[in-house]
């Protein structure tokens, strides 16, 4: 379970990125980040993966502290990981299977079990049919499932990923929050994101951040009806929430429940 | 993409036993080099020609352009090897200069063994390039024991060329919509961008693909697997 106190962090330059933040992991299994370009939504991630120092504050990972030495952030990083926003970034090889072993290959795993995992993690993301593939072949959206993929494979406790439908289409768009879905199964995950309706959908608790400070927290539900806050904050409402206000409809939890509705 | 690597991956010899295009490859390369026989080399130009177009079905007007390069650095050294000054038995010559230039049997001799020698050199190798995806012939190097770092190379450098090609094709595309390349001088000035550019975006990368291998756990080697 990660849990984050009172995190501060400065760039070398003096200007503060974070302030005070506080976040809990107990609060639910899928939590939302929320805020407009430039927030610091990244760079609490830099933080959270231990690439980025915090000045004050602490990070703890089931109960211990965050250490920075090279032998206890690899362990660390073996349970909570990350998928970065341009997949491009962590794709290494040049065909899946390879990129997908890499970090498996990188703990000593034997063949046998790489490949397992490697096949067990392209198909929770629905791509075995890419397993042969060169990278840069791929789609954009192929790209994205595949550097999803490479993390599963790890089996960490925590998966961080930073706006995980930006620049997807419609399609690409539901079947990453399929993913997500499916992925939430046995781990956490910390979701980053500008889409709002993808946060009000998926998450069971969500942070407002603005200027590199939280300033709400709580359910979905009752976060996004605070107007204040969101435009404050740069932010919108999720449609689902809009119709609500507007037609005194019960407030739906998703796109499916809407749909099915008839008054 | 590379044209090359786009046949690599979609030829009708692409799954065919990588160790056999390899051992084939290098029996043109290497034995048929060291017995240096002109009608081995002719042997091997027609079959590889044959197989590259026949069997794994590259377009020989594209297989043909693949040889203009190479071809015009052959016929330079060629000219240089063909001419020589001063001699006595040339079989043609010109006077300038108050110098006799002019080529003669021997050298005519040696510069179509070494034209010979070279066309089925790249045969062999545009056999290998074309038919086999850039991974088996990593795995083959693997196999035949090259040390590691030579490999690590390989691989980080086939995936960078497409990184950097990719930065560079958009660069250059952003650039021509603003009519970057309208005359000489922007066209210079927007080169000279472009080349900066570049290679500022190249360290922003490599920032973020050390980032990235923190986060996947790399410990100082690239493992290639089996």
């Amino acid at each position: 379970m990660l849990k984050i106190k009172d995190l501060c962090f400065e760039y070398e330059d003096g200007k503060v990125a974070l302030k005070n933040i506080n976040i809990d992991g107990e609060n639910g299994n899928v939590i939302g980040i929320i805020g407009a370009n430039g927030t610091g939504k990244s760079t609490l991630f830099m933080n959270i993966m231990g690439i980025l120092k915090a000045k004050s504050g602490s990070i703890e990972f089931d109960g211990k502290k965050l250490t920075y030495d090279k032998k206890s952030l690899r362990e660390y990083r073996k349970k909570v990981n990350i998928v970065f926003q341009n997949p491009e970034q962590q794709l290494f090889y040049s065909d899946v299977y390879d990129d997908i072993a890499f970090a498996l290959r990188n703990l000593n795993f034997t063949e046998e079990e790489i490949e397992k995992r490697v096949y067990d993690s392209l198909d929770r993301v629905n791509s075995l049919d890419l397993i042969k593939k060169p990278i840069h072949f791929l789609s954009y959206g192929q790209k994205k499932r595949v550097s999803i993929a490479g993390i599963l494979a790890l089996d960490g406790k925590i998966l961080l990923m930073d706006e995980p439908t930006s620049g997807l289409d419609p399609e690409m768009t539901k079947d990453m929050k399929n993913i997500i879905n499916e992925i939430k199964n046995d781990r956490q995950v910390i979701i980053s994101s500008h889409d709002m309706d993808l946060i009000y959908e998926i998450c069971d608790y969500i942070y407002v951040i603005k200027d590199g400070e939280v300033t709400a927290h709580g359910k979905p539900e009752d976060v996004f009806i605070q107007t204040k806050v969101l435009t404050e904050a740069r932010l919108d409402k999720p449609w689902l929430i809009k119709i609500y206000e507007k037609f005194n409809t019960p407030l739906f939890k998703s796109e499916e429940e809407f749909i099915n509705y008839n008054k | 993409m590379l044209l090359i690597d786009k046949y690599a991956y979609n030829n009708k010899l692409r799954d065919y036993n990588p160790q056999a295009k390899f051992f084939l490859a290098c029996v043109g390369l290497l034995v048929f080099r060291i017995i240096d026989n002109e009608f081995l080399y002719i042997l091997n130009i027609v079959f590889m020609t044959g197989v590259t177009v026949l069997v794994a079905k590259i377009p020989f007007k594209k297989y043909l352009d693949m040889f203009k390069i190479p071809f015009v650095f052959l016929i330079m050294s060629l000219v240089t090897i063909l001419i020589s000054i001063n001699n006595t038995d040339y079989i043609y010559s010109i006077h300038i200069f108050g110098l006799d230039l002019g080529f003669t049997y021997e050298s005519l001799l040696k510069c179509k063994t070494l034209f010979l020698a070279v066309f089925s050199s790249l045969s062999s190798i545009y056999f290998l390039m074309l038919t086999t995806p850039m991974i088996q012939i990593i795995k083959g190097l693997k196999k035949i024991k090259v040390p590691g770092l030579i490999i690590e190379l390989m691989i980080l450098i086939y995936r960078s060329i497409f990184i950097f090609l990719d930065e560079m094709h958009n660069m250059d595309l952003a650039q021509r919509m603003k009519f970057g390349y309208e005359n000489k001088r922007n066209s210079i000035n927007s080169v000279s961008l472009l080349i900066g550019n570049l290679f500022r975006k190249i360290l922003e990368k490599n920032r973020d693909m050390n980032i990235a291998l923190e986060c996947k756990l790399y410990d100082g080697e690239f493992k290639v697997g089996d």
